[in-house]
């Protein structure tokens, strides 16, 4: 269809001062979180308190990006950007060191998802400096 | 005894004032807030020169006016000697009749007017600047809209008590058969619907339905609050008293795994009924915050009408039509009357009003002493929502 619109590409995150050191481990293809050195309580996302203290004690750690499914949903109506990977999946994953992520679960169909089944990050480039994460099966 | 500035009814609701939800009306919130303050002054016989205190929320339409209160007041011709701007969502509402009966007993106003106005349906949502997580960390892996977040907290209450969409979709025909009877619900709305059409209609993000979601439109609502003395004083004979009123914002933030089925209302919930001295038993209506389904029936779970996972029979088993033993958001709710923007909260709470004045024309509930009114606000990062509060009215 000549009048219709090219579909816009997915966004691009803008790091923070906070999340910086999130994205750059990111470029490197590890996942980083800040952690509460006392309980070893990883959180996301990065905040500008570690939210145990509610002080600036967090350490960044890098995390094996292994996790745990909990919960997650098929997309029928896409956010913008992501018109033409529907229908998708978003997945909560909650990960081994502790906190939660969603992301866009790929290599997998809904059919085969279950309660707690182990999934691992992997990397989709948007650009040169930012790579946001995605899980698939850990197989 | 739990602390409780309402319990000997300080203050009073005097008047509430409503437009009809709109799709795409081209007005401002400015305009609504003018249509419901007039049609309380002439209810009242009040002049806008009476009202002394202004709590407003935060609308959608006007993200970006960080002088908000201050312009409202300018096109209302107020002049208050108290504002408050309220920015949790759906639940500034309730929290505003709070906050504003605080100012009132501690001397700060007199007369308030507390006013819900936005136009959603007119300028989208896209000119917001939500900053944080929702910016770098939701948009940018396909968050779409709260219908993902309601999708991950649907599947998360499947797996752990097992989802009945029956039960949501006889919620959902339940509050559209009010929806028929209410004039101020949107016009697009004002027709039956079946429980197959609920479970027919458009899936969005599983298994969240078209028929579970609000639809933002335009509209406005508010309310006049004063001291009981003086509304005695003026010889105002329907009267609506808050009697006990909880809220909490960030339920449980040191919890990085959290179980995204429990949400503050575990907390409210209870609260409010210590307050009160009441148990849900003590309750002739309810009229909880709808944004989606699942959200009135985890309320029903989490304040206490029912146990966890119970809701869907509870549902099934329960009369909440007007004329039943548990009458649910009589005027159709937000789901089925329209979500007027930030200023949806107002909506299920309006409703409370004019059933307590007894003025719910073909809805009324016989002999409705009190009600509970909910309030929920904010999508936050994939736990359950932002802000939950609870609010009991009495009649007079």
């Amino acid at each position: 269809m000549a009048d219709e619109k090219p579909n816009p590409p997915p966004p691009i995150p803008s790091p923070s001062l906070v999340s910086q050191p999130m994205w750059d481990a990111a470029k490197k293809g590890k996942l980083a979180l800040q952690v509460d050195p006392g309980s070893g309580k990883a959180q996301f996302w990065p905040r500008p308190v570690n939210v145990q203290t509610g002080k600036a004690d967090y350490e960044w750690r890098e995390v094996s990006g292994k996790g745990t499914l909990s919960a997650w949903t098929k997309v029928h109506v896409p956010a913008p950007g992501f018109a033409d990977r529907v229908p998708y999946i978003l997945g909560s994953v909650d990960l081994a060191e502790g906190g939660r992520v969603v992301a866009q679960l790929v290599n997998v169909e809904d059919e085969a998802l279950t309660p707690g089944m182990a999934v691992k990050v992997s990397w989709e480039k948007r650009s040169e400096d930012i790579s946001v994460y995605q899980f698939e099966p850990d197989n | 005894m739990v602390n409780n500035f309402l319990r000997d009814k300080p203050v009073a609701i005097i008047a509430y004032g409503e437009v009809q939800n709109q799709r795409r009306s081209g007005k401002r919130p400015y305009e609504f807030a003018a249509e419901v303050m007039g049609q309380m002054l002439e209810k009242t016989g009040l002049r806008n020169s009476d009202i002394d205190g202004l709590a407003t929320h935060m609308p959608t339409a006007e993200a970006g006016n960080t002088f908000y209160t201050n312009t409202m007041a300018d096109n209302l011709g107020l002049q208050p000697r108290w504002t408050q701007l309220t920015d949790i969502g759906g639940c500034s509402p309730a929290g505003n009749i709070a906050r504003a009966a605080a100012a009132i007993v501690t001397g700060q106003c007199e007369m308030a007017l507390c006013v819900a106005a936005d136009s959603t349906g007119t300028t989208g949502i896209g000119h917001r600047r939500l900053g944080g997580y929702r910016q770098e960390f939701m948009e940018p892996v396909g968050f779409q809209g709260p219908p993902v977040a309601f999708g991950l907290l649907s599947n998360a209450y499947d797996q752990k008590y097992g989802l009945n969409l029956e039960a949501l979709g006889h919620l959902a025909v339940t509050q559209r058969n009010g929806a028929l009877v209410n004039d101020n619900a949107i016009e697009q709305f004002r027709k039956p619907i079946t429980v197959q059409d609920y479970m027919d209609s458009r899936v969005i993000a599983e298994p969240i339905r078209l028929l579970d979601c609000v639809m933002r439109c335009d509209g406005g609502n508010g309310l006049l609050i004063t001291s009981t003395e003086r509304a005695k004083a003026m010889g105002l004979e329907k009267l609506v008293y808050p009697v006990a009123y909880s809220e909490i914002t960030n339920f449980e933030p040191d919890d990085p795994n959290p179980d995204v089925t429990e949400t503050g209302f575990a907390t409210v919930g209870p609260d409010v009924f210590a307050k009160a001295g009441m148990t849900p038993d003590d309750i002739d209506m309810f009229h909880p915050y709808d944004d989606f389904l699942i959200a009135m029936m985890l309320q029903m779970e989490q304040i206490g009408f029912c146990g966890r996972g119970e809701g869907a029979d509870f549902i099934l088993g329960t009369d909440m039509s007007p004329t039943g033993t548990l009458p649910v958001n009589t005027g159709g709710g937000q789901i089925s009357a329209g979500q007027p923007g930030l200023g949806g909260g107002g909506v299920n709470l309006t409703e409370a009003i004019r059933q307590l004045m007894g003025e719910a024309t073909g809805r009324q509930v016989a002999d409705a002493r009190n009600a509970l009114v909910t309030g929920i606000g904010v999508i936050p990062y994939f736990r359950n929502w932002g802000s939950s509060n609870c609010m009991i009215l009495e009649g007079a």
